[in-house]
């Protein structure tokens, strides 16, 4: 009877072992998974980039400035080996385009452009879903970070080597969204 | 979209009300007599047949149940005058674009394919179907009333509601592949059949998603299959709207975004019921009814259905 009960703890101990195991692993996934779709919208969004640029720029004289930059953004991004920089980058480049897509509005002569046009829509709708996967990172975050700082979790976590993760930091300029459905208002 | 007072004002100002009202009188004294007739039969009956307590109680479910099949025929005709006269003139005020058909409702495809209830019916049941288009954007609302049965040890039936309340569906302003599903964030010891329908969501293959919006997540629990999807289609204005909306109803709100469509399910009241103990005029019945009605019909405005980001 005592042998038994002895297996019995031990298999209870090994299976909750196990399922903590698997549970880290899976948040540690998610979060991977979802930088990964982070990582395809924003490749999307920087071979969209030339072509807009290209498009707009003998129009957009007053933008001048800030076409360069996303140029600029766009190119040191795609060379950058470091994620933390890299996302700077992209951050930047958010805003600046966010300035680009809206003005666009000020050119008549773009505004009858269809290629323009389309190129606005797209880019607007991958803004949307750039920020959405953000969202959807950030929660995968919390998770795994309160999954490895939280008891029980915390000890196996520790065994595994996992370390916290940040979460994007979104900026004050983001946070203030600009409305694009306005424009599209008649 | 017209405002509220506009709907309140056209309501008065209809020349039937006058009539509905006389009418109304006429029916609540046949009730009233009916009642005192239908309570003198009951007492005679348990007194003439000697019945004990449990028989009395029996008699008086049976005489209710009559009372009840009573006052639906003979308020019939009534009600569908009000419908006719009163809540037509209120829907063709707003715009040549909205339709009204009283004894129409959402079809059932459309319930089915929200997602939203998957308790199985066994009846499925509908009035008050009306159909517009504010900026662009068409969409169609009904009361509906599902139902499924269940049989007893004695073979008796008993019927148990699914939903109850109104439908909305209407075309969503993002193009999308999934689903997302917003349910109100109660116990589900509360729900009844619906425990049954969140265990079923997992089946299917939906997880729960945490928003990033404290205030939304106080009110709703959401599912999908996709993570990042279920973050595209809540975006942050969104979840405010509908955080706002739903403390404007202040009734259980569903929502299913599928197939690039919205499905809005508020539990609650049928939509338009002509008083029959308080007077026409009563204007907190009729303020009450109009504002339930005023709230589903703006929802396109509401939530922004019309902004349109990634087409023409």
């Amino acid at each position: 009877m005592g042998a038994y009960t002895g297996y019995i703890v031990a298999g209870i101990i090994v299976l909750v072992l196990i399922l903590m195991y698997n549970s880290l692993v899976s948040k540690k996934n998610q979060v991977e998974n979802i930088f990964g779709t982070i990582d395809v919208l924003l490749k999307k969004r920087r071979d969209l980039i030339p072509n807009l640029v290209e498009s707009v720029k003998a129009y957009m004289k007053h933008e001048k400035d800030i076409l360069e930059k996303i140029t600029e953004l766009r190119s040191r991004a795609e060379k950058s080996s470091d994620e933390n920089e890299k996302m700077n980058y992209e951050n930047q480049i958010s805003s600046l385009l966010g300035k680009i897509l809206v003005n666009v509005e000020n050119y008549p002569e773009l505004k009858a452009n269809e290629n323009v046009m389309h190129l606005q829509m797209t880019l607007t709708e991958i803004e949307e879903q750039i920020s959405a996967a953000r969202r959807a990172y950030n929660q995968a975050v919390t998770d795994y970070n309160n999954a490895i700082e939280m008891i029980p979790t915390n000890f196996m976590a520790k065994f595994m080597g996992y370390q916290r993760k940040n979460v994007f930091e979104i900026s004050e300029s983001e946070r203030e969204n600009i409305d694009v459905g306005d424009l599209f208002k008649q | 979209m017209k405002k509220l007072s506009d709907l309140i004002l056209e309501y008065y100002n209809n020349p039937y009300l006058d009539a509905l009202e006389q009418k109304r009188k006429f029916l609540l004294t046949v009730l009233k007599i009916a009642g005192v007739a239908f309570l003198a039969a009951f007492c005679f009956l348990a007194y003439y047949m000697k019945l004990d307590f449990f028989g009395a109680l029996q008699l008086f479910a049976i005489f209710v149940g009559g009372y009840t099949v009573f006052y639906y025929f003979i308020t019939k005709n009534y009600q569908k005058e009000f419908k006719q006269n009163v809540v037509a003139s209120l829907i063709s005020l707003l715009g040549e674009k909205f339709t009204y058909n009283p004894e129409g409702k959402i079809e059932p495809v459309k319930y089915d394919l929200s997602g939203l209830f998957l308790t199985t019916y066994d009846k499925y049941e509908g009035e008050d179907y009306v159909k517009g288009e504010l900026n662009g954007i068409s969409f169609e609302f009904s009361d509906l009333h599902t139902q499924y049965k269940t049989t007893d040890s004695k073979g008796r039936t008993h019927w148990h509601t699914i939903f109850k309340g109104t439908f909305f569906v209407s075309e969503f302003n993002k193009s999308f592949k999934g689903r997302v599903l917003v349910y109100p964030d109660y116990s589900e010891k509360l729900l009844g059949p619906f425990a049954n329908t969140l265990q079923k969501l997992n089946s299917h293959g939906l997880e729960f998603v945490k928003m990033d919006s404290p205030e939304f997540e106080k009110e709703f629990k959401v599912y999908s299959n996709d993570q990042i999807l279920a973050r595209y289609v809540l975006s942050t204005s969104l979840m405010e709207k509908i955080v706002k909306f739903k403390r404007s109803i202040n009734k259980p709100l569903y929502l299913s975004f599928k197939n690039n469509m919205v499905f809005v399910a508020v539990s609650g009241n049928n939509n338009f019921q002509a008083p029959v103990f308080k007077s026409v005029t009563d204007y907190e019945y009729v303020e009450k009814m109009i504002e339930n009605f005023y709230f589903i019909s703006s929802l396109v405005e509401t939530l922004s259905l019309e902004r349109r980001i990634w087409k023409n």
